[in-house]
């Protein structure tokens, strides 16, 4: 567990420049991130925690709100973005974590910091 | 680099209150990892289950799978039958995954593309897509613009894809949702007549696949 802390600390918390895995050309993943957020939602629904419909209607609600307040052309529409938002909803509301835990944990790695 | 200290007032919904491109990117990166520690110190996934859900996309589910099927398709009449009446059970009787029960895959169906006849299949309202037979759904589907204006004016956005059809061939649009998962069974180019599977597999994409491509002729591609 450890050793990921360390290798994300090694790397840019900007995400991976390493190419990640292609699919026919197209990327699958453009962020290091996207893959993580991506396969935690699955992980979890698989695990029992929540049903995978349930994910499906955070993400729609998640993309509703996004396009409620933005042209659908805004540049700054981020898919995973709104995965990410969903994901957070769901283990939240499932009492996988609480979100006291979730930001400090965030704080300390943007800070480098290697407390638990 | 890590000089700020970010504390948000609640989560993820003051993304407007970023100024730079940047921080945020530091921080949904540092949010996905923070995320994924502490439900590892939870004991809820562990360090490689991350790793292995991804690894099933690149080794078990992708588009090999559908293009692998529509070619079987091209040359077995009686498996065609059986895919356009129930795909489920046609892909799992050749041994293609079937996919995780409840997720995207758990019901496919399948469109043929006729002369007569184009299917296109978007999500309108996420990102619905048959994972086990043609792996993740790239970017642009998942686009609003692409999801609200394939909805309303498919035969443009078809043209902005490059696929001009005849005015006489209808276009049909499948929005896939919890319940129905589509794919694209797309029509056999000519010149293909006699090719193996595995050739003409090699000449189908997923966007074919979706119906925003045509399988090209050898000759052309």
């Amino acid at each position: 567990m450890q050793l990921r802390f360390e290798h994300f600390a090694a790397t840019s918390l900007m995400g991976s420049e390493e190419s990640p895995p292609r699919n026919n050309g197209e990327l699958k993943f453009a962020r290091d991130w996207e893959g993580l957020a991506f396969g935690m939602a699955l992980a979890l629904a698989k695990k029992g925690h929540y049903e995978w419909e349930d994910f499906r209607q955070e993400l729609i609600a998640s993309i509703e709100e996004w396009e409620s307040e933005h042209a659908l052309e805004d540049e700054s529409w981020d898919y995973y973005q709104r995965w990410l938002i969903a994901l957070e909803r769901l283990a939240v509301e499932s009492e996988l974590i609480d979100e006291a835990e979730l930001e400090q944990r965030t704080n300390q790695i943007i800070n480098c910091s290697h407390e638990k | 680099m890590g000089e700020q200290s970010f504390v948000p007032s609640n989560i993820m919904t003051k993304y407007d209150g970023f100024n730079y491109d940047r921080d945020r990117e530091i921080y949904s990166a540092a949010r996905v990892r923070a995320l994924e520690s502490l439900l590892i110190e939870k004991g809820i996934i562990s360090g490689e289950t991350v790793d292995k859900v991804l690894n099933y996309f690149e080794t078990e589910m992708g588009p090999f799978n559908g293009a692998k099927i529509v070619a079987k398709a091209w040359t077995d009449p009686a498996f065609k039958a059986q895919l356009l009446e129930d795909c489920n059970a046609a892909v799992s009787n050749i041994g293609l995954p079937v996919g995780m029960s409840g997720a995207e895959g758990e019901h496919m169906k399948v469109v043929e593309n006729t002369a007569e006849v184009h299917n296109i299949v978007i999500c309108t309202l996420c990102s619905c897509y048959p994972w086990p037979t043609l792996g993740l759904p790239p970017y642009w589907f998942k686009d609003p613009t692409f999801r609200a204006r394939a909805a309303r004016e498919p035969r443009a956005v078809l043209t902005e894809f490059g696929v001009e059809l005849p005015e006489t061939t209808e276009i049909k649009l499948w929005d896939s949702s919890a319940q129905i998962r589509w794919f694209v069974l797309p029509a056999q180019p000519e010149g293909t007549e006699g090719m193996s599977e595995a050739e003409l597999a090699a000449l189908i994409t997923p966007e074919a696949m979706m119906g925003v491509a045509l399988v090209p002729s050898p000759s052309a591609a």
